[in-house]
């Protein structure tokens, strides 16, 4: 996927709820199925060159038949090394238990010792030659034991899809998304050698065993 | 009367339930098992394959004594186990059993899973937009329509007696509709009103309201 002219992607987590307020006030739902990530590309004004590339990666994604790698471009490095610091970007096992209060606790086994993994941070799954892939993340900050071990409560629970043997990857993780067609469009050319703001990329992730 | 498991009960009263449905249509040759997750579930000693689809079965309305209704699968994003479903002559009049099933609030922990209906497959409709939505949708009629009744019995003076034999409490119900009744609301013009129908009772208790208006 191109990089150039992106000026927000939130990567957000799509869930469908069924609502139902109720006179007094009270709200009460259930929620429709799992949850999905999802990503808003919004681009900005770009010189014809750049726009090209973004032009012929939607062409190569043939609509919705291919699937790309989404992931938030703040978060491809975990938050505490962005600045280059070392860190172990693949811890060598995991496992997921859940409390009784329905949080999903990750601990990841075979990191540094000392690393941080912080809020907000990105976890990504993979399975079947990479060809599979799942993504949470970490909703608190915890730092690794001193065997390098570190527990975090994530959202959303790793999905079921993803088996055991599945290997963590803290370096970029992505989700495999598909195109939302209806929602993507890409600016207007100017005749001034720019293409204008408002081209907008939508993707849904696309999860499978 | 359906029951729910303590803990799916609970996770519905909390707000955190995650619902979702399964599938079998149990064609003589060829059944098909599909639930609305991912991955693969193991449910009454079949396996379902996931078709992650968030809103799977949909019944249209129902009251109490009225018709009995058809639930309606709309299977959106045709996945090729669906796309198997529709070419296959065999499926007509296929049974089909429809489970819905409750999961905790991540998703991970199958609270409850129970028979929602049984019936056979009616109708199998494809509907393709250009550009738009690919769905197949599957009507599916309840076993009461099976069995050409024109509606479900929902409950009669017979059905009460077995339960106590000497407990005439529905020996005057000849018709059990959907009522509505007013709770510290505006009081209605008259009982017909909320009550509906022309019943003898209802005609009855129109005459005591009558009696009681504040001149």
């Amino acid at each position: 996927m191109p990089s150039n002219g992106i000026i927000s992607s939130p990567l957000t987590l799509n869930r469908v709820d069924y609502v139902t307020p109720e006179q007094g006030g009270r709200l009460i739902g259930v929620t429709a199925g799992w949850p999905l990530w999802q990503i808003t590309i919004d681009l900005t004004t770009m010189t014809i060159d750049d726009a090209d590339e973004w032009e012929a990666w939607m062409l190569s994604l043939r609509g919705v038949q291919r699937t790309f790698l989404a992931t938030d471009p703040m978060r491809a490095l975990p938050k505490f090394y962005r600045k280059g610091r070392p860190f172990q970007a693949s811890p060598s096992a995991w496992s997921q238990a859940i409390a009784g209060n329905g949080d999903a606790r990750l601990t990841l086994h075979g990191l540094d010792a000392g690393q941080v993994v912080s809020v907000n941070d990105l976890i990504g799954f993979r399975w079947s030659g990479a060809s599979r892939r799942s993504l949470v993340r970490s909703l608190e900050t915890a730092v690794a034991d001193a065997d390098g071990t570190v527990t975090v409560t994530i959202e959303p629970p790793v999905p079921a899809v993803t088996p055991a043997y599945a290997t963590v990857n803290l370096q970029a993780p992505e989700c495999i998304m598909r195109l939302v067609t209806d929602q993507t469009q890409l600016g207007a050319l100017g005749l001034d050698g720019y293409v204008a703001a408002g081209g907008r990329i939508v993707g849904i992730q696309d999860l499978r065993p | 009367m359906k029951m729910f498991s303590s803990a799916a009960l609970s996770a519905i009263i909390a707000g955190e339930a995650v619902v979702s449905g399964a599938v079998a249509i149990l064609a003589p040759t060829d059944p098909a098992f599909v639930w609305g997750g991912y991955g693969t579930l193991a449910l009454d000693g079949y396996s379902f394959d996931g078709v992650g689809d968030r809103a799977m079965a949909q019944v249209s309305n129902g009251a109490l004594g009225s018709a009995a209704q058809n639930v309606t699968l709309a299977l959106n994003g045709l996945e090729p186990e669906v796309l198997e479903l529709v070419d296959a002559g065999e499926y007509r009049s296929a049974p089909v059993i429809i489970w819905r099933l409750i999961f905790d609030g991540g998703g991970t922990t199958l609270l409850d899973a129970h028979v929602y209906t049984r019936g056979r497959l009616d109708l199998l409709t494809r509907d393709e937009v250009i550009g738009g939505s690919a769905m197949i949708e599957a009507a599916v009629e309840g076993a009461a329509r099976g069995l050409r009744r024109k509606g479900g019995r929902m409950r009669t003076d017979a059905d009460q007696r077995l339960v106590k034999p000497t407990d005439g409490g529905f020996k005057a119900v000849s018709y059990a509709a959907e009522k509505t009744l007013y709770w510290a609301g505006k009081i209605p013009a008259t009982a017909g009103v909320a009550l509906g129908g022309t019943s003898a009772g209802s005609k009855a208790a129109a005459a005591f309201a009558a009696r009681n208006l504040p001149f």
